[in-house]
């Protein structure tokens, strides 16, 4: 399944790129070094590779194919390999790696059928002495060259006359492949065993023994780690040893390497989400397919303007997701030009040492997930949100201090797997939001608020969603805006507290220490029964102070109070604070509008 | 197959570990037919003869969590014993939840039968111990931690189609173990594993299971 969609993936990319994918006798080398060999096979120069500001960089070459080197053996790399294999002690290294390096170089170029000016200078090149070698190196080397080579990194050996590299060179390609083939075809042993990949029958020596390593995931070794691999005896069945417990061909193996390789290095097909890193892919050779499923996971707070100018790029399609459901815009309609019925992968994976253990795995349509995805904005939308949160934005509001390393761990994927499984969210995730809301006041310096627009859309769409997954009545009453009709007791709670709020602001100004919402919210939101009787009476003060506005909120108050039932109720479950959020949310909100709608009307009259 | 049987099972997890997940397991998406002949055999097996699953319908809907179990490196032996509190390894699993399905499954006599086995009898036996809840042991789903609930379906007047399923439509599972089968030795001991891979194909929910000679070839 994964290991296969993986493999058909590699197909898609071969029809695509063709001959710009490493064949079965080539793999993809990051490369620090470049040496230049003259004409007479002397060492010219050596460069490291650096960016613009000199600091060092590695480039990407395709090579003969390098296997995996474990431990400290002698196992040569043909034409790209570290200083230690081809120059071995006349740079002070072991001496052995360089005589290893030789004898491979010469046994594959046998097979060379012609002597073309490249090979003739190579074979010079391994003919010298390590003293010969040595003052060649002399002449150009720095100490502090030296040092880099020293410290491991390839090194590809170019042409210096021609400037082409030598696996470049079709006539020494055609020797390593021959060479290769010979390798391979070598003491077929007539037994054959099914590739768990591709379903093929073919030799046992033709199966993987190791799997490809897997690179830059993160907190996994910088070497990499394997997805396949059987390093302890618990892991290994029926006497079979290494990756022979599950049998795959190393073609198929190398593929599903190569393509997981290249997602890992692609910004455009990861997230990280805390210690698991997510890849995603659609099976489709088509870029805007993929560019939806990075719009959807990623977070594109970050982006530079100048991409930002097209209205109508997928990215932005996304990020105005909420204003267009607002607008009653549905996903096929926002997304016509997309093909629907493409399949798409989900793969979470998260190190274990030299391991990678595989966390979640989804696939479905393109148009089911993205329908998900709708879902989850839809259930987000509310008034006074302007813009398509993504999950981190959404977990910002539930760290402390909204800082993003404060992220609670875990909540990246269960948030994640709620929004693709189309879940009620995680409850934890809502206490904790509950709670910052409780702790935390309003900074308006840095744009925080206690119950801010995404706060409000989190609690909205959790409600909606728990609502939803029990068949509640009260789903259809949880709306984008304030909805006076409410038969929730704590949503009108919400709403009277928001009106004491203001009754209080507008009798005595903006400029109080603690409003009643710093004092009592906690209290108000969790045992009403103990705290409103005191604020109505509180309020009433404030009303009797405020000659401008005070008959107009006492008024209002009197509104509200008409959709409370006699008793205020003893306490709030955990849910009921979330619907007395809401009412508070909306009330403002709504007092906002009108106010702006007021002014509006004022000026039209002026 | 006259003596065909059906064998609903359920069960909270479930984890048909792929072997080239096994270290850091993750389950096959459905049942494997051989731990389905394994379900079977923990009810009733004799030597005399060999369990075929047929088909195996999956009623509910494929969902995966993830675990982590403590367990560990080494292996016993007769020589060695694991203290497991000095072998600990912690391992993830993506194993699956919510499991049900119905085995369909027949019988096959072996060379190794008495004079006095007949199909007749070990069909019967089977038939009372699974209506009683019998088992040699108790039968699992992949692996110990995850056991079986079963009962017998008896039903044969509307065959296969009332088993209500969550799946419509044909669903690729890709290559799925089949079976192993073994070599042996001149000693009569194991000497290799053989496994032996089929495409599995879910369509509406029910997933035909080829015989073990076909997908030799």
């Amino acid at each position: 399944m994964i290991l296969q969609a993986l493999n058909a993936y590699y197909d898609l990319l071969l029809e695509r790129e063709g001959d710009r994918l490493p064949r079965e006798e080539y793999s993809s080398a990051d490369v620090s070094f470049e040496v230049q060999l003259s004409d007479k096979g002397t060492v010219a120069s050596i460069l490291p590779y650096v960016n613009d500001k000199g600091k060092s960089i590695k480039r990407t070459f395709i090579v003969p194919k390098q296997p995996k080197r474990a431990g400290s053996g002698i196992n040569p790399y043909f034409l790209c390999d570290k200083a230690e294999y081809l120059f071995g002690s006349a740079l002070s290294m072991r001496e052995a790696c360089r005589k290893g390096s030789i004898d491979l170089c010469n046994a594959v170029l046998e097979f060379a059928s012609v002597e073309s000016p490249e090979i003739i200078s190579f074979k010079r090149f391994l003919g010298y002495s390590d003293q010969e070698l040595a003052e060649q190196l002399g002449k150009f080397m720095s100490p502090d060259l030296h040092k880099a080579l020293s410290s491991g990194g390839l090194c590809v050996i170019k042409f210096a006359p021609t400037g082409k590299f030598f696996h470049d060179d079709r006539k020494i390609q055609q020797a390593w492949e021959r060479y290769y083939g010979s390798t391979t075809d070598e003491e077929s042993s007539g037994q054959e065993q099914t590739c768990l990949i591709t379903g093929e029958n073919m030799s046992v020596n033709k199966i993987a023994r190791l799997h490809p390593n897997i690179k830059n995931l993160v907190g996994a070794q910088t070497a990499g780690a394997a997805i396949v691999s059987f390093n302890i005896p618990s892991f290994c069945s029926y006497g079979r040893d290494q990756s022979y417990n599950a049998p795959t061909s190393q073609k198929a193996a190398d593929a599903y390497g190569y393509v997981l390789n290249k997602f890992l290095a692609d910004p455009d097909h990861y997230v990280r989400m805390n210690d698991t890193t997510v890849v995603f892919w659609a099976e489709t050779t088509s870029e805007k397919e993929q560019e939806l499923l990075s719009s959807l996971f990623q977070d594109f707070s970050d982006e530079d303007g100048s991409k930002i100018a097209d209205e109508e790029s997928i990215r932005m399609r996304v990020k105005s997701a909420v204003i267009r459901i607002r607008q009653g815009q549905a996903f096929k309609e926002t997304f016509q030009d997309l093909d629907a019925d493409v399949k798409f992968y989900l793969l979470g994976l998260s190190p274990n040492a030299a391991r990678i253990a595989v966390r979640f795995w989804y696939t479905g349509t393109l148009g089911e997930i993205g329908e998900r995805v709708w879902r989850h904005y839809e259930d987000l939308s509310i008034a006074g949100l302007e813009r398509s949160p993504t999950i981190k934005e959404l977990l910002r509001e539930i760290a402390v201090g909204h800082e993003w390393k404060n992220i609670p761990p875990n909540m990246e994927g269960q948030m994640l797997r709620s929004i693709l499984l189309g879940l009620p969210y995680s409850r934890a995730v809502f206490a904790q939001l509950m709670n910052r809301i409780r702790s935390e006041s309003d900074d308006p310096r840095k744009g925080l608020y206690k119950i801010g627009a995404v706060r409000a859309a989190m609690i909205k769409a959790y409600l909606l969603r728990q609502y939803r997954s029990r068949n509640h009545a009260l789903e259809g009453e949880i709306t984008m805006g304030l909805n006076e009709q409410s038969t929730s007791v704590p949503y009108h709670l919400g709403r009277l507290f928001a009106c004491l709020e203001k009754a209080q602001i507008s009798a005595l100004g903006q400029n109080i220490n603690a409003t009643i919402r710093d004092r009592y919210w906690g209290a108000a939101s969790s045992t009403p029964a103990n705290v409103f009787p005191r604020l109505l009476s509180l309020s009433q003060h404030h009303i009797a102070k405020d000659e401008k506005w005070g008959r107009s909120n006492d008024h209002r108050i009197q509104e509200v109070m008409n959709s409370l039932p006699g008793q205020f109720p003893r306490r709030l479950s955990l849910e009921e604070q979330g619907m007395f959020a809401l009412g508070y949310y909306h009330q403002r909100q709504d007092f906002y509008t009108s106010n702006n709608n007021n002014l509006n009307e004022k000026r039209e009259q002026e | 197959m006259g003596y065909g049987i059906r064998l609903r099972v359920w069960g909270e997890y479930a984890c048909f570990t792929r072997p080239e997940m096994k270290v850091e397991r993750v389950s096959y998406d459905v049942m494997t037919p051989s731990a389905a002949r394994g379900i079977l055999e923990a009810i009733h097996w004799k030597p005399a003869i060999r369990w075929v699953v047929d088909r195996i319908h999956v009623v509910n809907p494929i969902r995966f969590e993830n675990i982590r179990r403590n367990e560990v490196e080494s292996k016993a032996s007769m020589k060695k014993v694991i203290y497991a509190a000095e072998d600990r390894q912690q391992r993830a699993a993506l194993v699956l939840r919510n499991v049900e399905y119905v085995i369909e499954a027949h019988f096959e006599m072996m060379d190794r039968r008495g004079d006095e086995d007949t199909p007749e009898k070990h069909y019967n036996i089977f038939l009372r111990r699974a209506r009683q809840g019998q088992c040699f042991h108790r039968p699992y789903f992949g692996t110990r931690e995850f056991p079986v609930h079963f009962e017998l379906l008896e039903d044969h007047s509307n065959q296969s189609d009332e088993v209500k399923t969550a799946h419509r439509g044909t669903v690729d599972l890709g290559y799925m173990l089949l079976d192993q089968t073994y070599r042996l030795n001149g000693k009569g001991e194991l000497k290799e594993a053989i496994p032996h891979f089929f495409r599995a194909k879910m369509v509406d929910g029910v997933i035909d299971i080829p015989a073990l000679k076909e997908v030799k070839g």
